[in-house]
């Protein structure tokens, strides 16, 4: 892979960046070994389509436990979590494979990329929310994030080696 | 074994981790990864390897648990939460 491959995002305007945030397109599915070991048994595999705010303010990332119970994967460990009014909740981690559409830095076509994630499952949403979670810091570190405020898009550009889809 | 099975099977062996991470921490492999399933089964410098190391070796219903050597502490959901001004 090149080192710069790039995710194109586009909210459609500068207003609707300022109102919903970076929101990144993607699909939350079971890692390589798992997948592997389900094909054997003849399982189907499970994905779920989903929507990830981009948080540089939180360091891990996180989306609603529902998700991951779709995807029929085990936790690997726990994360004590803390929310507002010093209330903390104790989340379960999860490592899982997120495809992102990238655009290959070299003959520009789009192409579903498989990296490794770390991801806490939060309880579930009792309101609908406008994305299934965030995708903190962990997530950015293997990126350039360009915020283009004034045109409505932001990029992520690859600047290390992905985490491999395991 | 059903997936409630396999995260009651999480569930314990993580409050045995949790027991003996000080004496984890203790020796040399503080700050690395290890595969935990009845006992340290390896330690590794990434959390890839270690949970590779699990899904093949153990397979990936053995209830075994992924983490670093270092002392738990909580992580914030978003930094907004702990910024908001009079909360």
């Amino acid at each position: 892979m090149s080192g710069r491959d790039v995710f194109h995002g586009n909210a459609g305007s500068k207003d609707r960046l300022i109102a919903e945030g970076p929101v990144v397109a993607a699909r939350l599915r079971p890692g390589r070994a798992v997948a592997e070991i389900a094909r054997m048994r003849g399982q189907d595999l499970p994905y779920v389509d989903v929507s990830m705010l981009i948080d540089t303010g939180a360091s891990t990332s996180f989306v609603e436990r529902h998700v991951v119970e779709a995807l029929g994967i085990a936790s690997i460990r726990r994360q004590v979590v803390a929310l507002a009014d010093h209330k903390s909740v104790e989340c379960l981690v999860y490592r899982a494979t997120i495809d992102l559409p990238l655009q290959d830095a070299d003959d520009h076509s789009p192409k579903m990329t498989p990296l490794g994630i770390t991801i806490a499952a939060t309880p579930n949403a009792t309101r609908e929310l406008p994305h299934h979670g965030l995708l903190g810091r962990d997530f950015l570190s293997h990126f350039t994030m360009v915020y283009a405020g004034s045109t409505g898009r932001f990029d992520l550009v690859v600047s290390s080696v992905l985490p491999r889809d395991r | 074994m059903t997936m409630q099975q396999v995260e009651l099977k999480v569930q314990e062996q993580y409050e045995r981790f949790r027991r003996d991470l000080p004496l984890m921490q203790r020796g040399p492999n503080e700050g690395r990864w290890v595969l935990y399933l009845d006992g340290a089964r390896g330690f590794f410098d990434s959390e890839d390897e270690a949970y590779d190391e699990g899904v093949t070796k153990l397979g990936p219903e053995a209830g075994f648990v992924v983490a670093r050597v270092e002392s738990i502490e909580p992580v914030l959901l978003t930094a907004a939460l702990a910024w908001f001004p009079g909360g």
